[in-house]
């Protein structure tokens, strides 16, 4: 295998793992903005109702 | 009428037989999650009737329909359909268990009054001559208006005629049981008791003389204050003595089985990093999740074994006098046992504890019992700095320190369990209201089933973030690259040029209190993803090749290591006690990280919980390595 080939594998592997780590990350903030944005206490995913 | 889908709910007291008549209903086609937001598991599953699709829902056992634990809470919401994310139920299911009727019809009298389709099951009948007892299915259905299936569904006896009354249940009439009114609480109570007590004097005869039942004669026994806590002892000994057996040779099997992998793939693919992430980052990292799972399967398989013939809730309420003066109660002590083989499981385990602050104090200290994960550590650092002395021809000074380190981490999970119940989750211990059911004998099927749930949701949730981490952990030691293709540099150099390695030096200044080196840090820090990773890393550090002898071999090797100049030991026994003592107390466990931010509520809330547990539990880390380095100093062992 080409080194380039090598190095291309890696990257995508790499560059894959981080952006799955990274992607969970922005999902749980982008869930948490919603609730609170919502009314509601913030917890994420979580069936509380915002305050009467 | 035929629809294309039904939703059916079962619900049931705890203990009723109610998974077992869910697993009979759907067979394999199941999934388990959680109700979003709370940690109580959403069971469900779906089977095809007659051309419809039938959807069913496991919801938590329940002794009525007033929400306290978060259990409880899901069933009265998914009652009342108000549940979040679950649709609305067209049929619901009220599984009784037909030996303790009685206290089963309070939650049946509660769905009933609802006026919605309901199919009532009378599961265990097969007990009922055991217990001296008779009922009157057709009088009951005429007590309670409503259609009553006898089943038994070990034996998956009527289970097919279950089937077919939820089919038919939308088009029967409804129960016309209706609540008592507008009175206080209490008084409904009472006088559903009172109709309870009366429709029990028409449906059930009992025998004479066979009011004592067997299982309470041996409930003397298990239940006695001296023999109940010897006989609890020795069965756990022998479980987890069984479980060592049975799962070392299974995870040696996986092991292997790997190690074919990897020299497949370094066949097939040519040298390079490609090549070394797919086996060291890739192989390496999911491998370390992946030969946690005999271990995981069969702590499920024993806890489950226990718990469906009986003796769970028995060992619970032994125990609890043990666990009260911690501010714990007995349910807290299955999840704290567990700890010792994997704390993964183990923190899964505390769900059954109702009150969360008490399921909160006993996932906090949980990772604190020495898991076999820390046994890799403890062999190599006490095989090369404990001398191996007979004392007294039967045990090993080597198999004392051993036995101190588990001993160690046991004490210090239960003190840390009393100061979290004294501050920062302070709450009344409530009193342990437990139901003792009926021996019975457990049943492989249904047991094997509830493994495989467990063992599924855990590769799930635990193998995809370690798997992630694991790469960017290989990324991390070999790059930036010190050599080229053409001039490679030793693996040791390497590690030393790496992020990982420059990390390790950064972390020098605080391993150097402890007497130890940037070796030591590059694989603390490595460790950090899961603690058996400080193995293979000094292995990559010294250039001991990994195989079956790739202990003794980096033993002598930390042993004889010298500091360049002075000639002096690089690692004293003092630092090398410290080190162990640090293993103790650190959490370097990602998927124990993992699964406590999701046990204790998921998202921040998860997270604020994960970081208080991993921080003082690296600060206890830190503070006793130290104390116990400078005392070995003192007494000489420098």
């Amino acid at each position: 295998m080409p080194h380039w080939a090598d190095r291309v594998l890696v990257l995508a592997l790499v560059g894959g793992a981080a952006w799955f780590i990274a992607h969970r990350a922005w999902q749980r903030l982008a869930s948490m903005r919603a609730t609170k944005a919502a009314g509601s206490c913030g917890h994420d995913n979580c069936g509380c109702k915002p305050p009467a | 009428m035929t629809r294309p889908t039904l939703r059916v709910a079962l619900i049931g007291n705890p203990n009723c037989g109610k998974s077992t008549l869910f697993n009979a209903l759907t067979g394999r086609r199941q999934k388990v999650a959680n109700f979003p937001g709370v940690t109580v598991e959403r069971v469900e599953g779906s089977y095809a009737h007659e051309g419809t699709t039938v959807s069913v829902l496991d919801l938590p056992g329940t002794y009525s329909l007033s929400p306290d634990a978060p259990d409880e809470v899901i069933t009265y919401d998914v009652v009342h359909d108000r549940a979040d994310g679950v649709a609305p139920v067209d049929v619901f299911v009220v599984v009784l268990d037909a030996e303790n009727l009685e206290r089963n019809l309070y939650l049946a009298t509660e769905v009933l009054e609802l006026g919605r389709p309901t199919v009532v099951v009378l599961n265990r009948v097969d007990r009922l001559p055991l217990a001296g007892m008779k009922v009157d299915v057709v009088e009951l259905i005429h007590a309670l208006g409503a259609i009553v299936v006898p089943t038994v569904a070990t034996t998956q006896e009527g289970v097919e005629r279950v089937r077919h009354c939820i089919a038919r249940a939308l088009d029967v009439p409804k129960s016309q049981l209706r609540d008592p009114g507008a009175v206080p609480e209490e008084y409904r109570a009472e006088r559903r008791y009172e109709w309870i007590a009366a429709v029990m004097a028409r449906t059930v005869t009992r025998e004479a003389g066979t009011r004592t039942r067997p299982s309470d004669r041996v409930d003397a026994v298990l239940l006695h204050r001296l023999w109940g806590p010897l006989i609890f002892v020795a069965v756990m000994a022998i479980a987890f003595q069984a479980l060592f057996l049975v799962a070392t040779p299974l995870a040696a099997v996986l092991q292997s089985g790997l190690g074919a992998l990897s020299d497949v793939l370094r066949g097939l693919l040519p040298a390079g990093d490609f090549q070394s992430l797919l086996i060291d980052g890739v192989l390496g990292g999911v491998g370390s999740v992946i030969v946690f799972v005999p271990q995981i399967a069969l702590l499920f398989l024993f806890i489950g074994a226990l718990e469906d013939s009986g003796y769970l809730s028995r060992a619970a309420f032994v125990m609890d006098r043990f666990m009260r003066p911690l501010g714990l109660q007995g349910k807290s002590f299955i999840p704290l046992l567990s700890g010792y083989a994997c704390a993964v499981p183990a923190i899964m385990a505390t769900r059954t504890i109702p009150q969360t602050k008490e399921r909160l104090a006993t996932i906090m200290v949980v990772p604190l019992m020495s898991c076999s994960a820390r046994l890799p550590v403890y062999a190599l650092l006490i095989s090369a700095f404990v001398p191996a002395v007979t004392i007294g021809h039967v045990i090993t000074l080597q198999g004392l320190a051993l036995l101190a380190m588990y001993l160690l981490g046991t004490v210090a999970a239960l003190a840390a369990a009393a100061v979290f119940r004294r501050t920062l989750l302070r709450s009344d211990t409530r009193a342990l209201i437990i139901e003792m059911p009926a021996y019975a004998k457990p049943t492989m099927r249904v047991l094997l089933t509830t493994v495989w749930q467990r063992v599924a949701v855990f590769l799930q949730r635990a193998g995809t973030v370690i798997f992630a981490i694991s790469v960017l952990l290989w990324a991390m030691g070999h790059y930036p690259q010190a050599g080229t293709p053409s001039a490679p540099v030793s693996e040791e150099a390497q590690l030393e040029q790496s992020a990982l390695g420059q990390v390790g030096h950064a972390v020098e200044p605080l391993v150097r209190p402890l007497g130890l080196d940037w070796k030591i840090g590059v694989a603390m820090v490595a460790s950090f993803a899961a603690r058996e990773v400080f193995v293979s890393t000094m292995a990559t550090m010294y250039g001991v090749p990994q195989h079956e002898t790739v202990h003794t071999e980096l033993a002598a090797r930390l042993r004889d290591a010298r500091a360049p100049g002075t000639g002096r030991p690089t690692y004293t026994r003092a630092a090398a006690f410290g080190l162990l003592a640090f293993y103790v107390f650190a959490l370097m466990c990602t998927s124990t990280i993992a699964v406590t931010v999701r046990e204790t509520g998921g998202g921040w809330q998860g997270a604020r919980w994960a970081t208080l547990q991993f921080s003082y539990m690296l600060v206890l880390a830190w503070g006793s390595a130290f104390v116990v380095y400078r005392i070995a100093l003192a007494l000489g062992a420098g």
